[in-house]
């Protein structure tokens, strides 16, 4: 869908045709999950958050400026959703002094743990998620959506330059952790 | 980068390769790139085991994470929940489509008639800036004059402000060969005159030629000519058809005008608020009024000079200041 298609739709959408609305959430709402899920690294929240995302961005359809950047204003949007319900958390968790629990390896805890395979990814899955916030984003959008640097780019608000490094670096750490704690644990 | 050197035990042979692997992966690499990777992996064994491993291990990870979120992953019931859930408008749209008619018209008429619009906005601002320069040109022409002052002829714009700034005085010669000595430090301007060049006055056919005084004495020496000669005071004004006389203003005292003549006839008329009060004196040679004040009358219409203020009427000599 080019963007003059959107900016057809969104004129729409602003002269009342609510139908309209449908074709531009269908384009957009897995790309917003993602983000939502990247930041926020719960999927029901991160469902509810993008509920919550379209909603606005249909109220304040008219405040954007620049319909050809629809996509970019919805990312924005959604980025904003998450830092707040991020802040919220963080404060509420703070204040029970609990720590969030770690839903990591859900799927390979189901497997057998003698598979020294298995166990690799298990170590990588755990290094990831305790991974800075920088690159970890970066790489389970890159993960979950197989998303272009351009795209990344877009729905993070950063340079596509900054995009490739983080993601070389990003895996890069994940292989030197892995391989660090592979070291420790087997003694080799 | 040579693509068979290949000599360490590392994951890759260098850090340029690695890039070059993970770009390869990510499909964000060039043809000619690319086909240069597919080669080195050929000769490469480190890089060729590198990629295999990581494209591996993170299609494992990509599967793991895809799971996790598989349940939740928005799907035609979130678009059709959302959908129902979305706001009624609140008010009536019509303006807003009016709006967007308008704006859609506006578009279609740059983009689609763009070259039609564009050739007649330049033939409309050709004309228009042909018409305003001719137009500004004669303007300009009609809005200054040349006066001699200080032995050269000054071209100056109308209305044309000067002080005195010599203490002996400066003499100035009108276009039309009148001849105004002006004491030191007299403000006056030149509201309206003739230029030789043009045979219409500045300000129009059939006015006056003007002479604004601020403050300070003027001796003037008029040039008989078919417009009268208008001395504009704050509270009087003079106007002569060809004669020499006097004016000041607040040199004798605050808002004091006085005018003696020599030759000819004067006509003074007390002004307020710009607007000729109603009281005037019509003086002959050797007579002189004065108006006091913005609110009374003109004082002796017709009072001789006294012998002691013979000096209104010497007209300086030109030596006396500079032409």
């Amino acid at each position: 869908m080019m963007n003059t298609t959107e900016v057809t739709l969104i004129k729409q959408v602003l002269s009342g045709n609510q139908e309209f609305y449908r074709p531009l959430v269908e384009k957009y709402q897995q790309k917003i999950f993602v983000l939502a899920y990247s930041l926020l690294r719960n999927s029901s929240e991160a469902q509810d958050l993008s509920q919550e995302a379209f909603l606005m961005a249909f109220k304040k359809l008219r405040e954007l400026k620049d319909q050809k950047k629809f996509g970019s204003w919805l990312y924005g949007i959604t980025r904003n959703l998450c830092y707040e319900a991020l802040r919220k958390k963080h404060v509420e968790t703070d204040s029970l002094d609990e720590v969030p629990p770690a839903k990591v390896g859900n799927v390979i805890s189901m497997r057998g743990v003698d598979d020294p395979n298995e166990e690799m990814l298990r170590t990588m899955m755990k290094k990831l998620e305790s991974m800075p916030e920088k690159y970890r984003i970066l790489l389970h959008l890159k993960y979950l959506k197989d998303l272009t640097y351009q795209e990344i780019s877009e729905m993070l608000d950063l340079s596509v330059d900054l995009v490739r490094s983080r993601l070389f670096e990003g895996r890069r750490l994940l292989r030197e952790g892995v391989e660090q704690e592979w070291r420790e644990e087997h003694g080799f | 980068m040579d693509s068979n050197y290949c000599n360490t035990e590392s994951y890759c042979c260098s850090t340029e390769w690695e890039q070059e692997i993970i770009l390869y992966l990510d499909n964000e690499i060039s043809p000619s790139s690319r086909s240069r990777v597919e080669r080195h992996l050929l000769h490469c064994a480190a890089c060729n085991h590198y990629w295999q491993e990581l494209e591996e291990q993170e299609k494992r990870i990509a599967g793991i994470l895809r799971h996790e979120i598989q349940a939740d992953l928005p799907k035609e019931e979130f678009t059709d929940r959302l959908m129902q859930s979305l706001p009624e408008p609140k008010t009536s749209l019509i303006w807003y489509r009016i709006a967007d008619w308008i704006r859609d018209g506006v578009q279609n008429l740059f983009l689609q008639g763009w070259r039609q619009t564009a050739l007649a906005a330049t033939l409309l601002i050709c004309i228009l800036g042909t018409y305003f320069t001719l137009n500004m040109s004669n303007a300009l022409d009609e809005r200054f004059i040349h006066i001699k002052h200080k032995n050269q002829y000054e071209r100056c714009f109308i209305p044309a402000p000067f002080r005195v700034t010599d203490p002996n005085g400066e003499f100035f010669e009108f276009p039309d060969g009148s001849i105004i000595y002006a004491t030191y430090e007299t403000l006056f301007t030149v509201e309206a005159f003739q230029d030789e060049h043009h045979d219409t006055l500045v300000a129009g056919i059939g006015q006056d030629r003007q002479i604004k005084l601020g403050h300070g004495e003027l001796y003037i020496d008029v040039r008989p000519a078919r417009e009268g000669f208008t001395v504009r005071c704050p509270n009087a004004r003079v106007r002569v058809f060809g004669t020499q006389f006097y004016v000041s203003n607040g040199v004798i005292s605050k808002d004091k005008t006085v005018v003696a003549v020599r030759e000819g006839i004067v006509m003074v008329e007390k002004v307020s608020r710009n607007r000729v009060a109603g009281s005037s004196a019509q003086l002959k040679a050797h007579q002189m009024t004065s108006v006091v004040g913005r609110g009374g009358r003109c004082y002796s219409s017709s009072r001789r000079i006294d012998p002691r203020s013979q000096s209104f009427l010497s007209f300086p000599a030109r030596n006396a200041g500079s032409l």
